[in-house]
């Protein structure tokens, strides 16, 4: 077997993850909600949990229903967040959020052995062994809650990009349900790709090409491409070192993507100076 | 997209069929490698996917994995849901129908072997790690090393039928001098005979079952869960009271309980290689029963 062949469906399905995450990504960059994702990410792993202690299989619809219904509530409760008047109350709030319910899942989980493991594997992710029928339904999905954003993409951009305390009256925010709206194709996004790829590297396609490429460049459209660009480059790169290797690719993955702010800093820096 | 991979996929496949007349074995453990590497001889080439220093219940995903599953004439597996985390996925990704389930290059040892601690009622998963099928830790009992590569021998056959003779003979080859050396491991490990210890997981049963020592009490509390304080409490009771002097665990496990149950009760610890490969010294399944009895005799100190 030609060896691109191995990791062609792990390609796929971060290229992916790729095209939403640094999409929502650079949304929640703006916001200053960062742990936001990690804080949804945990609480799609904290469903599967409970959804193991009602004796349901970890990769089974079933699971998949109570890592979203669990996600749902919290992104209904992430959603009243805009209500809260203070930026660091809010990080404080989806912190806690975030340790809590890490905790609960080690709590449920600890019974089983079975189960502790399960709880690594949600970590760690196995992108390897994913199969071509699970990528065509997260595609599908990825592909209806692109078309939502693209054609309401006005009332989203100006969700996310008015919220800061300094333009709060000049832009008039859209009601509640577009926030609550967001962070449940938020929740989906990362439902969908944690059970697949584990919080490991959902958070990182999350946050490090949105974050590189907010350094280099500054307009949403422009920073929304050169993410994808870096992100695929570093996936490429990582999955062909793993194979390499023989490394664990999720986390060879991550830690290659880890290189990207460093570049993006140094092309930032090179560029003020001139 | 999938008729792409499909074309690639008989391509290589119709190459693979040229290369070379050795059968290629792929196994899910090393004690399978060492024992397939005997009996096969020169007409086999044999791979392990997980090396011996790890516990088998867990792999880690990683790309060499699949090539070696895709290249493989024959699949060895040690069965009884030991592997049930990671072998499934691995073998849906790695899409040789050659080694697929139901097929005769998959070999389940497992069903040729009497299990230990079968369950005649269903499992849930709050007993813990409890294998339903039995406990699969098979391969500690030398004896069950002789039916594995007799089962071994006579699968490579049917691979593989021109090369009949020499696999019978390097079986009988092994046989022999397994069967020998189970006498002089025995005879080693008098002392222990009778014996009550105590193990760390419910792994080490068919070891006692083999030398005749009894496990009388682990430190987990149930299959694959680490013990509490409570638990550890009445361990450190039972040691006592039945004035128990040995306890055996595997390399991989955490040793902390057991040196606090070593520090107030004085009971010696074993760590004793579970796998061929899990210390550098241990190169064959001979080794692997020459470093356990070697072990034993120094922690048991007779």
């Amino acid at each position: 077997m030609a060896d691109w062949i191995i990791l062609l469906p792990a390609f796929v399905m971060m290229a992916l993850m790729i095209a939403t995450h640094t999409y929502l990504g650079l949304h929640v960059l703006a916001r200053g909600i960062i742990f936001v994702d990690l804080a949804l990410a945990q609480i799609a792993a904290l469903g599967v949990s409970i959804a193991f202690l009602f004796g349901q299989e970890s990769h089974g619809y079933e699971s998949q229903g109570y890592a979203f219904g669990a996600t749902l509530i919290a992104a209904f409760g992430f959603a009243k967040l805009r209500e809260l008047p203070n930026k660091t109350i809010r990080e404080v709030t989806i912190g806690c959020v975030y340790v809590v319910a890490t905790a609960l899942s080690i709590v449920i989980l600890s019974r089983s052995s079975q189960g502790m493991e399960e709880l690594k594997a949600m970590f760690n992710g196995n992108v390897l062994w994913v199969q071509w029928h699970e990528i065509m339904t997260v595609a599908i999905a990825y592909i209806v809650l692109s078309l939502l954003h693209v054609l309401y993409h006005k009332k989203f951009q100006a969700l996310s990009f008015s919220t800061s305390e300094t333009t709060e009256e000049s832009i008039e925010k859209p009601p509640f349900i577009w926030e609550f709206l967001f962070f449940a194709t938020f929740a989906l996004t990362i439902t969908l790709a944690v059970n697949i790829a584990g919080v490991l590297l959902v958070f990182a396609f999350l946050i490090i090409p949105a974050f590189s490429a907010s350094i280099i460049v500054d307009s949403f459209l422009a920073r929304l491409l050169v993410g994808w660009l870096m992100g695929i480059l570093g996936s490429a790169i990582g999955l062909w070192l793993s194979l390499l290797a023989d490394l664990p690719v999720g986390a060879t993955v991550v830690s290659v993507l880890g290189v990207l702010p460093i570049i993006a800093i140094s092309f930032g820096f090179i560029k003020s100076r001139r | 997209m999938n008729i792409i991979v499909k074309i690639v996929f008989l391509i290589c496949l119709l190459a693979s069929y040229s290369v070379s007349a050795t059968i290629k074995i792929v196994t899910t453990t090393q004690d399978l490698a060492s024992i397939a590497n005997i009996v096969g001889g020169e007409n086999v080439e044999v791979k392990s996917l997980t090396p011996g220093t790890r516990d088998p219940h867990y792999a880690e995903a990683k790309p060499s994995m699949i090539r070696k599953v895709y290249r493989a004439d024959l699949l060895l597996l040690i069965g009884a849901d030991i592997e049930i985390g990671w072998l499934p996925a691995l073998l849906r990704s790695a899409r040789n129908s050659d080694v697929q389930k139901g097929s005769r290059g998959y070999l389940d040892l497992s069903s040729s072997i009497d299990l230990l601690g079968k369950l005649k009622i269903a499992t849930d998963r709050s007993m813990g790690d409890v294998h339903a099928k039995g406990n699969p830790h098979y391969w500690l009992d030398p004896n069950n090393g002789i039916l594995m590569s007799q089962v071994i021998a006579e699968r490579l056959t049917e691979l593989d039928p021109e090369n009949k003779e020499s696999y019978r003979q390097r079986q009988s080859t092994f046989e022999n001098k397994l069967a020998q050396k189970i006498v002089e491991w025995r005879e080693k490990l008098l002392p222990l005979k009778g014996k009550s210890v105590v193990a760390y997981h419910k792994s080490l049963t068919y070891l006692a079952e083999a030398f005749d020592f009894k496990i009388v009490a682990e430190v987990e509390p149930k299959p694959g869960i680490s013990p509490s304080a409570k638990h550890l409490n009445k361990l450190v009771n039972l040691i006592k009271e039945q004035n128990i002097k040995l306890l055996i665990l595997e390399p991989y496990y955490e040793k902390r309980s057991s040196e606090l149950l070593s520090k107030k009760t004085g009971i010696q610890i074993a760590v004793l290689p579970q796998s061929v490969g899990a210390m550098p010294e241990i190169e064959n399944y001979f080794d692997l029963f020459d470093g356990i009895v070697s072990e034993l005799k120094i922690a048991g100190n007779f």
